[in-house]
């Protein structure tokens, strides 16, 4: 692959793999880590990179595979550790620690508890509009594991806003 | 797209049974309806993380230093597999036509066949000549045993001289 064909068709996709990576990992460093390192794997690969069918979804398969070694490390676990991401183990309700946060980190914090095979393909079909056949061949998971997963985060999702919506309006009217 | 079908889309949506096309008619319903829809939170949620960008705004620059330091992997293709398969293929083949040479050489060479052939067709001649054959084999015996005592004589007599 000459430069040119890396920055016009690799390059590009930098956005795109830092928020698949994202949604996986959830920590900005990290995500930017495994979108060098996948960066960096296209380039010293490029002659397979000739002859892929997808160029694009191979490049999210390279991504979800740094990132989930990521997510399996060591040094992830003790980041989580370090930063509480994620924790509930500290006396309050999810609700309670989000409540004062707005409506689209309070979406995001009900994403970012998800398991982690419904935040990607969630995300890769409903912020990225892949379509379930991409989704299943860049993740490995069968279509219909794939339908179902996106199903129950979509009803979690909403579920839990609604909830969360509830108990606001319950605690404004009472202080009312 | 009016609120009605909106809300059928919506519907669909959350049970998993749209497709790409309708999810994006939704996307654009809600991008043009504001916030007053109770699902307008979440489809804006969809619309901010679809606008998210990598932080580092030199990534590119860095990139592109680490690939200028980094020479690109030529394929490795396993030319020693590829070895292992020619080899292979080959002493198969030597071995299918060694085994279809000796089966065609043995088709057509002709078989030694045993058979006994009389050489006489009178039996009475036969038996005078077999007769014949015999006595001279006895003959031939009767002088070489001849030969022989005279030999033990000789040992006897070699013997006496050697004790005395």
């Amino acid at each position: 692959m000459m430069l040119e064909t890396f920055k016009k068709e690799v390059l590009p996709l930098k956005n795109k793999l830092f928020r698949f990576a994202y949604s996986i990992l959830g920590d900005h460093d990290l995500s930017m880590d495994v979108v060098q390192e996948t960066m960096m794997k296209v380039w010293e690969k490029q002659q397979d990179f000739m002859e892929i069918r997808n160029p694009e979804a191979w490049c999210m398969t390279l991504t979800r595979n740094f990132a989930v070694d990521k997510l399996r490390s060591k040094y992830y676990k003790t980041l989580e550790l370090e930063e509480g991401h994620d924790r509930e183990s500290d006396g309050q309700s999810p609700y309670q620690k989000i409540e004062s946060e707005n409506t689209i980190e309070l979406i995001q914090k009900i994403v970012d508890r998800l398991p982690q095979k419904q935040r990607e393909t969630f995300h890769m079909r409903d912020v990225e509009g892949y379509s379930y056949q991409e989704i299943s061949e860049i993740t490995g998971y069968s279509i219909p594991d794939v339908k179902v997963c996106i199903f129950r985060a979509r009803k979690e999702i909403r579920a839990k806003l609604t909830k969360l919506k509830t108990h606001e309006l319950e605690k404004s009217r009472s202080a009312s | 797209m009016n609120s009605k079908k909106a809300e059928v889309l919506l519907e669909k949506y959350f049970n998993g049974e749209t497709d790409l096309q309708e999810e994006l008619e939704l996307k654009e319903f809600f991008d043009s309806k504001g916030s007053s829809h109770p699902d307008a939170d979440y489809f804006n949620y969809l619309r901010d993380k679809k606008e998210v960008t990598l932080p580092d705004q030199d990534f590119d620059e860095k990139i592109l230093t680490l690939i200028n330091e980094t020479p690109a992997k030529a394929k490795v293709r396993s030319i020693s597999r590829s070895y292992w398969y020619v080899a292979a293929s080959l002493a198969l083949l030597i071995s299918v036509s060694i085994i279809f040479k000796n089966r065609i050489i043995k088709e057509s060479t002709p078989q030694p066949v045993m058979v006994q052939v009389d050489t006489f067709d009178d039996p009475e001649k036969a038996f005078e000549e077999t007769k014949k054959a015999l006595l001279f084999l006895s003959s031939k015996l009767n002088e070489s045993s001849e030969y022989a005592t005279k030999f033990s004589k000789f040992e006897q007599s070699q013997e006496v001289v050697k004790q005395n």
